[in-house]
């Protein structure tokens, strides 16, 4: 499973969150805010899956950074 | 004895309670386990509580809580998030409607009435600027997203062209969100277009206003709403000189939050 597969994996069961866009049809270069419509509530609703999913510790600034899927794909790498 | 959480966690400064009010809900949950979460660093808060009221919280920590049974929220719409929630979710709907009302009004150039405006969304502060105006240059625009052509604006594209003023009043969800495009919306704009926007950051986005005020300068944007709030100080609409933003101030005219504590002692009777 590659990195953007685990993303839609993890994040499946917060489908919702994404506004503009699917879960599935979220690719690597997808804007977070332009594209897939998520907010900084649901940014946080995200970090916060991925901790635990991943067992993984993210500080708030570094995801307040985050701009595109990729950035996320990043961390998510870092975990392999 | 009910676990009730009062959540304050709230980034905009604006948007902190007063002493009284705080007190006032403390008080009448005496009985209760009665917390108050000022920061998401204390949402085990949340984990175990049966009711939860305060601002929106990320759904993830709603949705671990089986033992939830009520939300109150301090925001007048749910977050479509919620809606997949075994939860019941009352909003408090109505209870800043005519403070927005006002900071419209207060936002309409003078000489307003001479104007063609239009009013997106026939919701409950739609309708009640639609009364408060009482013009019959105003013109309400709704739509009935079932219906083939009006799933978007493109069906609407006179109605936008000829507008002086639009004013949103439209709920944020996945399906407003699309709306505002550039082909629909914004490449129908008059170029001294005024636009208030009071309703989500979130609902327009914030590329295409950048593009549409910087290239219009004669159109101006107004808005109390941004993602994230409060706007930072590098956020690209701070260099537009048509632009003007406030710090979503406009539901928390005076009186709200007793009208607001109002309501919550109604809606949460069956708590105690």
């Amino acid at each position: 499973m590659d990195s953007l597969d685990k993303f839609k994996n993890i994040l499946s069961s917060l489908d919702e969150l994404f506004l503009r866009k699917d879960i599935q049809k979220v690719s690597n270069s997808d804007h977070l805010i332009n594209d897939l419509g998520l907010d900084s509530l649901a940014r946080v609703s995200i970090v916060f899956e991925l901790q635990e999913e991943l067992n993984l510790n993210i500080e708030e600034s570094e995801a307040s950074q985050w701009k595109t899927v990729k950035d996320i794909l990043k961390v998510i790498e870092k975990s392999h | 004895m009910k676990k009730i959480t009062l959540n304050l966690t709230n980034s905009n400064p604006e948007h902190a309670p007063p002493e009284k009010f705080v007190k006032t809900l403390e008080n009448h949950f005496s009985i209760h386990d009665f917390n108050i979460m000022t920061s998401l660093e204390n949402k085990d808060l949340l984990t175990d509580a049966d009711y939860i009221l305060g601002w929106a919280l990320p759904i993830v920590f709603l949705k671990r809580n089986l033992n939830l049974k009520e939300i109150f929220l301090f925001s007048s719409q749910v977050p479509e998030s919620y809606l997949k929630l075994n939860t019941t979710v009352i909003d408090s709907k109505g209870v800043n409607s005519q403070f927005v009302v006002n900071y419209i009004k207060e936002a309409l150039p003078s000489n307003w009435s001479n104007k063609n405006i239009l009013i997106l969304g026939k919701g409950h502060i739609g309708s009640l600027l639609d009364s408060n105006l009482q013009s019959k240059k105003v013109r309400v625009l709704t739509r009935s997203p079932k219906k083939p052509n009006e799933s978007n604006y493109s069906h609407f594209s006179r109605e936008i062209s000829q507008a002086d003023i639009i004013i949103p009043t439209l709920s944020l969800s996945r399906e407003t969100s699309k709306l505002f495009s550039q082909e629909d919306f914004f490449s129908h704009l008059k170029a001294d277009v005024r636009i208030i926007n009071t309703t989500r950051g979130k609902l327009i986005e914030e590329e295409l206003i950048y593009k549409f005020f910087s290239t219009h300068e004669k159109a101006f944007y107004h808005t109390d709403v941004t993602d994230p709030e409060p706007y930072p100080s590098q956020g690209i609409l701070r260099s537009l000189k048509n632009c003007t933003i406030t710090n979503h101030i406009a539901g928390f005219g005076e009186g709200y939050w007793e009208k607001l504590l109002d309501r919550i002692l109604v809606k949460t009777q069956d708590w105690i």
